[in-house]
C-alpha cells in the first residue's frame, strides 16, 4: 500500500531535523524534498562537532533556498573545540536570522590545552547582533570570558545565564531588558580577587542567583501583585539600575535620590542563602552606611543551618529588614547574634540595646513559629571583643533565615563576604 | 440533555453509533450530516469497518477533550500511546488514510507522529520500504552523496563551506 505524496509530507514534518535531511537518500524524488516541508514545530539543535554543525548549516541553507519558514526553538553549542570565531560567528547568525529563542553557548576559555590549532579563542567577540537578538527569550553563555565592552539590549530576553565565565562583571552592561526576569551567575571566575560590578536596566527582574563552590544565594523578589504594582510606577518613571555588585544584587537606583533608594526596600528584597551549607554570618562594619556579613562555608547538611549574627555597624539596625518568614524549611537552626567588636563607644549602648529588641523580637516570633509557651532563654556572653547572645535553645523547626536587601558579595581570597546595608527582625 | 446519535455505516455495511458530539471531530462526517442528513447512517465506502471500530473508538475517547486539566490531559496522552501501541503498520497506514479522508486533525497527527517515530529506528532501506519508494539512484549517485557526507564529517573551515555549497 502507498500513501499518497502529501501525506507521506505530513509524515516527514514530525521528523526530527536529522532524520528528515536523511530522507535526501531515499531517492531522486526526495533527493531535495526535505528541505520543502513545512516543518510543523520548532526545531533544537545540538552543535558539538563538525557533523552536527554541517547538518544545522545544511539544515538552514536547504531550507532558505526553498525559502520555507522554519524558526529554531533552541541552539546550543557546546563544542569545546571550536576554534575559529569565523564559525561560531556563522553559527550564532545564521540561528538568530531564524529567530532562536534560546540560545547556549559553550567554548570552553578554562584550559588552553584544549583549543586546538593555533588559534586563541580568548580574543573571540561575540557578535553584536547576539546582544540585540529581537527574538532571543534565554541566552546562556558558558566559559565566555567577558571582555571589553558588551551591551547587551535584547528586548525579549528572560533568562541570562552565565556559566563558569571569566573576566569583569562591569564589562556586561544590560540597557532595554525589559523582559529579563531571571539572572543567573555560575562559578563565575574572576582575574582578581574583585569581579567588578554590573549594570542592568531590568526592572522586571524577578530572580537573581549567583552560585559558586562556597555556596548559593539566590535572591528573588516578592512578587506579590500589589506590593510589586505600587513600585512598579517608580521603576517606570525612575531608572532603576540593578547592579550586580560584586557578584550580588544590589537593587540601587541611578541616581542617588533618597526616593530611589527606598525602592529596593518596599519591594523588600529576598535573598535565601543556601541551606545547604552552614553559614556563619558575620556583620562587619563598612565604610558605607551598613554593615557586611561575612559567610563561611561550612559542613553540608541538608537540615541544619547555623546562622551567626554579629552586627557591629556604627547605626544599627538602620532600615532594612531581616524577614522571617513562616514557611519553615530549616528544621533546625542556632543564631548567634553578636554585638560588639569595634563600635564607637557613644554608639555602643544604643546598638546593644537595639540588639536586645531585636533578640527579644526574635525570640517572641520564634516562640510563636514553635508554640511554645515559654520565651527561651538567652545567655549573653561578652568576650573580649565581641558581645554575643546565644540563643541555643531555638532548634526545633527555626524559620528560614531571610535576608533582605543584600547589596553585595566579594570573593575575597577564600571567604565570601556578604554585605547588608542593614536589617531588623520582623515576624 | 439528550445527545443525538449518529449511525456510521463502513464499506463493508457495518454499522457503527457515536454520539453527534464525537462524530463532529470528523468534519467529513459533519458535512455530510449537514448537507445531506441521512436516515439509514452516514455512508462511508472508503472506510472498512475493522478500521472505522478504531476511529470510533478514538473519537468517543477525545468526544471531551480537557482543557486546563493537566491530569486528564496526561491520562489522555497514555490513553492516545495504548491505542496505537500493538498496530501493525498496515492498519497504521489504514488509519492515517481514513483520518484523512474523515478528516480528524487529531488522530491524523497521532497515527503520523507514530509513523515518524517509527522512522526514528530505520534504515533508509526501511524506510523506502515502508513507503514503497523505489531507489532511483545509480550506485555512482549514491556513492556521491556518501562520499559527501563523509567529507563534511572530516573538514573544518573553508574547505568545510564548500562543501556546503557544492550541494546545491
Amino acid at each position: 500500500m502507498t500513501l499518497p505524496e502529501d501525506l507521506i509530507n505530513h509524515i516527514f514534518s514530525f521528523l526530527s531535523p536529522k532524520k528528515l535531511i536523511q530522507t535526501s537518500l531515499l531517492s531522486k524524488k526526495y533527493r531535495t524534498f526535505w528541505s520543502t516541508v513545512p516543518i510543523s514545530t520548532n526545531v533544537s539543535f545540538a552543535v558539538t562537532n563538525v557533523y552536527s554543525m554541517n547538518l544545522f548549516l545544511q539544515f538552514l541553507r536547504g531550507r532558505l533556498l526553498n525559502s520555507t519558514a522554519t524558526s529554531i526553538e533552541r541552539l546550543s553549542i557546546q563544542w569545546w573545540a571550536l576554534c575559529e570565531s569565523r564559525l561560531i560567528n556563522t553559527l550564532i547568525e545564521s540561528a538568530l536570522q531564524h529567530s532562536v529563542q534560546h540560545l547556549h553557548i559553550s567554548l570552553n576559555l578554562r584550559s588552553k590545552g584544549v583549543i586546538v590549532r593555533s588559534h586563541n579563542l580568548s580574543s573571540y567577540t561575540l557578535p553584536p547582533v547576539l546582544l540585540s537578538a529581537p527574538n532571543l527569550k534565554t541566552l546562556t553563555l558558558d566559559s565566555v570570558r567577558l571582555d571589553g565592552w558588551v551591551p547587551m539590549t535584547c528586548p525579549d530576553l528572560e533568562g541570562l545565564v552565565l556559566l563558569c565565565c571569566r573576566g569583569q562583571f562591569n564589562n556586561l552592561k544590560g540597557s532595554s531588558l525589559g523582559q529579563l526576569r531571571r539572572l543567573e551567575v555560575v562559578n563565575y571566575r574572576s582575574n582578581g580577587n574583585d569581579i567588578g560590578s554590573m549594570e542592568m536596566e531590568a526592572p522586571r527582574l524577578e530572580c537573581v542567583s549567583y552560585r559558586d563552590e562556597y555556596g548559593s544565594i539566590e535572591c528573588s523578589f516578592f512578587g506579590s501583585a500589589e506590593g510589586w504594582d505600587a513600585v512598579d510606577d517608580c521603576f517606570n518613571t525612575c531608572r532603576i539600575w540593578t547592579r550586580l555588585q560584586q557578584g550580588i544584587i544590589n537593587n540601587a537606583a541611578s541616581s542617588s535620590s533618597s526616593k530611589m533608594c527606598q525602592v529596593p526596600l518596599e519591594l523588600a528584597h529576598h535573598v535565601r542563602v543556601s541551606a545547604e551549607g552552614i553559614f556563619h554570618l558575620r556583620k562587619e562594619v563598612t565604610e558605607r552606611e551598613g554593615c557586611s556579613m561575612r559567610a563561611h562555608p561550612g559542613k553540608k547538611t541538608k537540615t541544619n543551618m547555623n546562622c551567626r549574627l554579629e552586627p557591629v555597624e556604627r547605626n544599627w539596625p538602620g532600615s532594612g529588614s531581616l524577614l522571617l518568614p513562616r514557611d519553615n524549611t530549616v528544621a533546625a537552626a542556632d543564631f548567634f547574634i553578636g554585638v560588639g567588636s569595634q563600635p564607637e563607644p557613644n554608639h555602643q549602648t544604643s546598638s546593644t540595646s537595639v540588639m536586645a529588641s531585636a533578640m527579644a523580637e526574635l525570640l517572641t516570633t520564634t516562640a510563636k513559629h514553635n508554640n511554645l509557651n515559654t520565651t527561651p532563654t538567652s545567655t549573653t556572653t561578652t568576650t573580649s571583643e565581641t558581645k554575643i547572645m546565644d540563643i541555643t535553645h531555638i532548634r526545633s523547626s527555626c524559620p528560614r533565615l531571610t535576608i533582605t536587601e543584600l547589596s553585595s558579595f566579594s570573593r575575597s581570597s577564600r571567604t565570601p563576604v556578604l554585605t547588608l546595608s542593614s536589617f531588623v527582625f520582623r515576624s | 440533555m439528550s445527545t443525538k446519535k449518529i449511525t456510521l455505516l463502513s464499506s463493508d455495511n457495518e454499522l457503527f453509533t457515536v454520539d453527534e458530539e464525537a462524530a463532529n471531530q470528523s468534519l467529513t462526517i459533519k458535512h455530510l450530516i449537514e448537507d445531506t442528513e441521512p436516515e439509514n447512517g452516514v455512508p462511508l465506502p472508503q472506510v472498512h469497518s475493522k478500521i472505522l471500530a478504531k476511529v470510533t473508538e478514538y473519537l468517543i475517547k477525545h468526544a471531551n477533550e480537557p482543557d486546563n486539566d493537566a491530569a486528564a490531559k496526561e491520562e489522555l496522552k497514555n490513553w492516545d500511546d495504548k491505542f496505537l501501541e500493538k498496530v501493525n503498520h498496515e492498519t497504521l497506514f489504514d488509519l492515517i488514510l481514513a483520518a484523512n479522508y474523515l478528516d480528524i486533525k487529531g488522530l491524523l497527527d497521532l497515527t503520523c507522529q507514530t509513523v515518524a517515530d517509527l522512522m526514528n529506528g530505520m534504515s533508509v532501506v526501511e524506510v523506502r520500504k515502508l513507503f514503497n519508494i523505489v531507489n532511483d539512484f545509480t550506485p555512482e549517485d549514491e556513492a556521491e552523496v556518501r562520499k559527501r557526507r563523509k567529507r563534511g564529517t572530516k573538514t573544518i573551515g573553508p574547505s568545510n563551506d564548500q562543501a556546503n555549497q557544492s550541494n546545491h
